[in-house]
């Protein structure tokens, strides 16, 4: 007995270090680049206008049931400071008044429906645009979901450029002229920019947009500041460096709008269309467009309402986890193979490693503690010298994101860092087991075929066709 | 759970380091912090000096006096504070007017600013010797660009994408051979950057296009088509080779260029190729070609766009009814425009007009 819970032992610190080495790497990337970008991006940084011309834009945002906030989050996408701008809002059959907000507050006029739509959706009711600001369109069609919804806008839409966010998300004023500098400089290699999302938790908003960013004063909120850090700021610049991001958030990412349609859309089978999407265009993209990019960019903001209880977590990261091995699923022929570049051979394998068996192997870890405790075969030294190393190196990873985000962004007071810091020394204690736990979860219901929301298990090959152009460089 | 694998000593070491290492970071974080409110203080000192010394310039124009004032400010500044004179000098040099811009570039040179700047891109830190780079672009010396060209060949891209735009920002001829060989080559910086360098130094760029449009690399005969109408204005047969590339290009993405471009120069009559592109195989050929006609003021290529409002793709007959209404507020194709806006029925040409009445 002894003897298996020591080669698990030996197993599981083998990860944890591997874990640690990957993850210190990756946050010493991030820190060189983003020294580079505090210091070269006001004098050297991407221009506007590089491609001759700006890029027309058109913002995505479905909406299902969004009658509270629909207006104001309108006005806040209109609010951008980008010039060549549409705004389409996807009323996703929404059963509250949602639609009857806009036209009130838009003064809504129909435009003529004909001609075949670019991308197969549920039926499209009607288009409108508004009187009060002709850039803002509005589509009208019966529910399909949230892929559904983007796909009718997509179809809708007219810009070169798709930026798509989500109704309840508060995007910067510069946050799209920022996200499509990357395609202003490599118009021909660019085909998708995810943005960088911040949690809105504890910021004061006026007006739909966030004039003073803060910390949570409940654990839930100021936590999940600490983790998108981590997350978006501490790691993805350093994949965006290596040409192996597999995630574009689903609050903020711009992709061209002819690979959009080339590829068929967002896919409507599973419950991370977003990370779908980015991994279909590194999986049938990159080994015929060697230099084909998928970038971050940072200081192009989005503002998003984490969930403020654990029960509206435990729902948010079970769908997230789903997603996850959905996909892994779906694009398993990209792991480990040098023709997806990074992607195939760095990203791949962590995400089935730190993401998708990390739950896994944290409940054995806790599991173990617990056989121990009960066999009496503890010497307490060791446990709390153990339990002291895995908090602290924890909390290696959360001070250098920190680091990153005082270097780079300076968007917290030091105040709130240090309220940060101190969450990120208890973080271990009650919020990773909850997140294990129900991690492992969604893995044992993803095995049994069961999963959480809507749809059935999806087939992943279905929407692995290949698009049927090249799509054209948007060189000018 | 590693309770059974290692020995108390180690994990007192590890324990040890790892603290020391989270004790580290805090320490650098608060460090950045303390300069970040040095940097603000670095940089409202070099405005209060600068800014006064420029300020009398705008007031009297005394190039002399200016150069005079500069030399003994700047040669006080340490390294810390240079770079953020380099910026400000930057940001003056864009907001000044023609006249003053090439004043303020004597001035300048004399007081030795530019000569400093030359010494800055052989900076050791990259971002300075992109930041030298930018400057010298702004100063706008002609004298600098052999020292740009130079960083053409820089290890860290953000340094060589910063000479070349500096190099178009000066706009000297002499930088036309290195820059229309990176353009071709396709290497040094991102296309598009090195086509706006080329565009902005003007005709003289003009064999750079005409041999980027017989490159066999589709993306820079792409790029070459918008470099050749960036440069239309000082390259007379811009237009006629562009129509010659409409009409005999194999590739789609690149015949949808030569439209795009032409759209981009627009002017009275419509190329025949740009008339014959209506009906291209490709949509997206198609698409260019019309949003382009929209831009000449040619009566004869209403029956085409009005065919094309009936298109199978939407955005080929929405951009054909854009086209309409553009055509119906040119003065010459304006009548037989409305006169086929009036006849005209389809949903395209109703969708562009309701556009058009709210945007209105």
């Amino acid at each position: 007995m002894t003897s298996v819970l020591q080669s698990i032992s030996i197993g599981i610190l083998g990860f944890f270090l591997l874990y640690c080495a990957v993850t210190l790497t990756l946050l010493a990337l991030s820190l060189r680049e983003i020294m580079w970008y505090t210091r070269g991006h006001e004098p050297t940084g991407t221009r506007p206008g590089e491609l001759g011309h700006q890029p027309s834009v058109s913002l995505v945002a479905p909406a299902y049931n969004e009658e509270t906030l629909i207006v104001q989050s309108a006005k806040g996408f209109l609010a951008s400071d980008y010039p060549r701008l549409e705004v389409i809002v996807v009323d996703d059959g929404s059963h509250d008044e949602t639609f009857a907000r806009l036209d009130e507050a838009f003064d809504l006029v129909p435009l003529p429906l004909r001609g075949r739509l670019a991308l197969e959706t549920a039926p499209v009711g009607s288009v409108h645009i508004s009187r009060i600001d002709p850039r803002l369109r509005v589509v009208h069609k019966e529910n399909g979901g949230r892929s559904d919804a983007i796909n009718a806008g997509i179809s809708v839409a007219r810009g070169e450029l798709v930026v798509i966010t989500d109704a309840d998300s508060l995007l910067e004023p510069d946050a799209i002229t920022r996200s499509i500098q990357p395609f202003e400089v490599h118009p021909d290699s660019c085909l998708a920019v995810g943005g960088g999302i911040r949690v809105a938790n504890g910021s004061r908003i006026v007006g739909g947009r966030v004039v003073a960013p803060g910390v949570s004063w409940r654990g839930v909120g100021a936590t999940q500041v600490l983790e998108y850090l981590r997350g978006f700021f501490a790691t993805r610049i350093a994949w965006s460096e290596l040409n192996g991001l597999l995630i574009i958030s689903g609050a903020f990412g711009v992709f061209r709008r002819d690979l959009l349609v080339a590829l068929g859309g967002f896919s409507r089978d599973t419950l991370g269309e977003d990370m779908e999407m980015t991994m279909r265009i590194h999986h049938l993209l990159r080994p015929q467009w060697k230099d084909a990019r998928v970038q971050f960019a940072p200081d192009a903001v989005c503002w998003t309402e984490a969930p403020g209880t654990l029960g509206g977590l435990r729902n948010q990261r079970v769908r997230w986890h789903a997603g996850l091995l959905d996909n892994l699923r779906m694009h398993w022929g990209m792991f480990g193979r040098a023709r997806f570049g990074a992607a195939g051979t760095i990203a791949m394998p962590y995400m089935v490693l730190f993401e998708a068996l990390e739950p896994i192997v944290e409940v054995v870890g806790f599991a173990i503690v617990i056989t121990l405790l009960v066999l009496n075969l503890v010497n307490w030294t060791y446990l709390v010298a153990f339990f002291l190393i895995a908090l602290l190196t924890g909390q290696v990873l959360s001070t250098t994101a920190l680091l990153i985000e005082e270097i780079g962004f300076r968007r917290y007071r030091a105040l709130d860092l240090l309220r940060l810091t101190a969450w990120g020394f208890v973080e271990a204690l009650w919020f990773r087991p909850p997140l294990a736990w129900w991690r492992l979860k969604a893995t044992v219901d993803a095995l049994i075929g069961r999963r959480p929301g809507w749809g059935s298990i999806p087939r992943g090959e279905a929407i692995l066709e290949r698009p049927g152009e090249v799509v054209a460089p948007l060189t000018r | 759970m590693l309770l059974l694998v290692a020995p108390l000593g180690l994990t007192l070491w590890v324990l040890a380091i790892t603290a020391v290492v989270i004790v580290a970071v805090i320490a650098i974080g608060v460090s950045r912090h303390i300069e970040s409110f040095r940097t603000d203080r670095r940089r409202e000192r070099v405005r209060v000096e600068l800014e006064p010394v420029f300020s009398r310039f705008f007031e009297s124009e005394d190039r002399a006096r200016l150069a005079e004032e500069l030399r003994p400010v700047f040669m006080r500044m340490d390294a810390a504070h240079r770079p953020v004179a380099a910026v400000l000098v930057a940001d003056l040099m864009q907001a000044a007017s023609f006249s003053q811009r090439e004043q303020l570039r004597e001035a300048l040179e004399e007081s030795g600013i530019v000569e400093l700047g030359h010494r800055g891109t052989r900076r050791l830190s990259p971002w300075r010797r992109a930041l030298a780079c930018e400057m010298l672009g702004k100063i706008g010396a002609p004298r600098s660009v052999p020292v740009l060209l130079e960083r053409l060949d820089d290890r860290r891209p953000e340094v060589r994408m910063a000479a070349v735009r500096a190099l178009g920002d000066i706009g000297s001829a002499e930088a036309v051979p290195a820059l229309s060989q990176a353009f071709l080559e396709r290497r040094i910086a991102p296309t598009n950057v090195v086509n706006n360098a080329l565009r902005r130094i003007g005709g003289a760029a003009a064999p750079a296009f005409e041999q980027g449009i017989e490159s066999t690399d589709p993306i820079v005969r792409v790029s070459s088509c918008f470099g050749l109408s960036g440069i239309a204005e000082s390259h007379g047969g811009a237009v006629h080779r562009l129509a010659e590339v409409l009409a005999s290009e194999s590739d789609a993405h690149v015949r949808a260029a030569a439209a795009g471009a032409l759209g981009l120069v627009g002017g009275g009559n419509a190329p025949a190729a740009l008339v014959a592109a209506t009906t291209d195989p490709e949509v997206a050929v198609r698409r260019a070609a019309l949003k382009a006609l929209g831009s000449f003021d040619d009566p004869t290529t209403g029956e085409a766009i009005v065919a094309s409002t009936e298109d199978d793709d939407r955005e080929t007959a929405l951009r054909a009814a854009e086209a309409l209404l553009a055509l119906a507020r040119r003065p010459r194709a304006a009548s037989e425009a409305r006169a086929r806006l009036a006849s005209s029925s389809t949903w395209a040409v109703e969708y562009a007009r309701t556009v058009a009445e709210v945007s209105a």
